[in-house]
């Protein structure tokens, strides 16, 4: 995968490693199991933010209750997963494509950078 | 004179597209999940009632269409015309019939935008063969698949920009450009609304992932009642999809896709393990056919589920239980899943 889409993931040296399982997924072709992998890289990210910034866990962890988690909380993080949520209702996931995990990669970037700018490193 | 069926064909359902786009114009903010979940279920059902007759109308002869394949006895017989409106009206009051029909219409107004947009995308590019019509080598006919991923493609532009994500947005544009979609295309699709289409799009698909959350909570400790995950393999790929269901009792079947990993695994000690009768399944409605009732008018319930336990579980002794209002507990005997008279029955 383009490093510059996961430019903000990368610099932390366990998520880099995540990275770098996914890449060997993406390799084998197993575009499915990468994909999964990144819906749970997310998940982690929310999870830990979550708890970080809110003292809230989280032990259903459905995109639908991150975002009503976020709903009164955090506008952007509540838009983002919106678009999550309507991401994963689009993508066919018998048939992963690059396109599709490139796109989630760049959302999950995007989204821990903000993240990152909120509270510093939490990860 | 002749007639161009082709062009007269192209130009209803680019007013119909245009329709579902000024409905979202001005309606789109009611859809955003902090705007709808302040309102009671009441004026939800009357939301999504409102905007089914108003963006997809003609439910009666969908029903009728889907009713049409059955053999005759079977088919469910409408006595007159009806609106959506008053399918909701008929559930209200009743806590589960009212999530069913929350999760069905919201899921059915989402895939009527994405359904719009393709037409959208489809129309520009029929527009761009004409452009083109002299140049064959740059004539290019996109596959359904094609189209389809083009429009997803297009549907996280669009969004990208609305939520001010750049880097998402540079990611699609670049997927665009693969796609040979450049910036005349996209500003022509942000004229025709493609753009308000995508926001309907997320807001209806998040009511409808809420609405799923809703009824496991409502439906998780009533042990009459049928409903989970339900893994269907697809008769035209061969793969697996998931699906949620409910069997909303007197009413019928509804299921719908369900995507999110923690919401299926949420459901993994209820799994739904009896036939899908209805995938295209049009609206819920408390009709019956000659078929059903006659198993009614055999009398009680202990009779009906012996006459069913004896033809054996199907599609259709399946829909004669639900629309009879068997509980879980009853359909487990007719499945073999219990023995009556351990059951005390």
């Amino acid at each position: 995968m383009n490093k510059e889409i996961v430019e903000n993931l990368i610099k932390n040296d366990y998520l880099k490693e995540k990275i770098s399982i996914i890449d060997k997924l993406i390799e084998k072709e197993d575009y499915k199991e990468a994909y999964f992998k990144l819906a749970v890289i997310l998940e982690y990210l929310n999870i830990k933010y979550i708890k970080h910034k809110y003292n809230l866990d989280m032990p259903n962890s459905s995109v639908i209750n991150i975002i009503n988690t976020y709903i009164d909380k955090d506008n952007k993080l509540y838009k983002e997963m919106v678009t999550i949520n309507g991401e994963y209702n689009q993508v066919d996931t018998n048939d992963i494509t690059m396109d599709d995990i490139e796109y989630l990669a760049g959302m999950v970037d995007s989204i821990y950078m903000y993240m990152l700018e909120d509270l510093g490193e939490f990860i | 004179m002749r007639i161009d069926y082709k062009k007269l064909n192209k130009e209803v359902r680019m007013e119909k597209t245009n329709g579902i786009v000024k409905f979202f114009m001005k309606n789109g903010k009611k859809f955003e999940l902090d705007n709808y979940e302040s309102l009671d279920n009441e004026e939800r059902l009357d939301l999504l009632a409102e905007t089914g007759e108003t963006i997809d109308p003609g439910y009666r002869v969908k029903f009728k269409k889907l009713e049409d394949r059955k053999p005759e006895d079977n088919r469910i017989e409408l006595e007159s015309d009806f609106t959506l409106q008053e399918v909701m009206e008929s559930a209200k009051g009743i806590p589960i019939t009212e999530k069913a029909l929350e999760i069905f219409y919201s899921n059915r107004i989402a895939h009527t935008c994405r359904d719009a947009q393709k037409k959208m995308l489809s129309d520009l590019l029929d527009n761009l063969k004409d452009t083109y019509k002299d140049f064959n080598s740059l004539e290019y006919e996109f596959t359904p698949k094609e189209l389809n991923q083009t429009t997803q493609t297009l549907h996280r532009y669009f969004i990208a920009e609305k939520t001010k994500n750049i880097n998402a947005k540079k990611i699609a544009k670049a997927q665009l450009g693969r796609k040979l979609i450049g910036d005349e295309e996209i500003e022509e699709l942000r004229k025709r609304g493609f753009d308000v289409l995508s926001k309907g799009y997320i807001d209806c698909m998040s009511i409808k992932d809420a609405a799923i959350a809703e009824s496991i909570e409502l439906l998780k400790d009533d042990e009459t009642q049928s409903f989970g995950l339900s893994r269907q393999k697809n008769k035209k790929t061969g793969k697996i999809e998931d699906f949620f269901v409910i069997d909303v009792q007197g009413y019928g079947q509804m299921s719908v896709h369900i995507y999110d990993p923690e919401l299926i695994s949420s459901l993994s000690e209820h799994e739904y393990t009896y036939p899908i009768y209805q995938v295209d399944n049009i609206l819920l409605f408390e009709r019956t056919s000659k078929y059903q009732e006659s198993f009614y008018r055999l009398g009680n319930d202990e009779e009906v589920v012996k006459k069913l336990k004896e033809i054996g579980p199907n599609a259709d002794t399946h829909e004669v239980a639900v629309k009879g209002m068997l509980t879980k507990q009853q359909m487990d005997i007719i499945y073999g899943k219990t023995n009556d008279e351990e059951d005390g029955r």
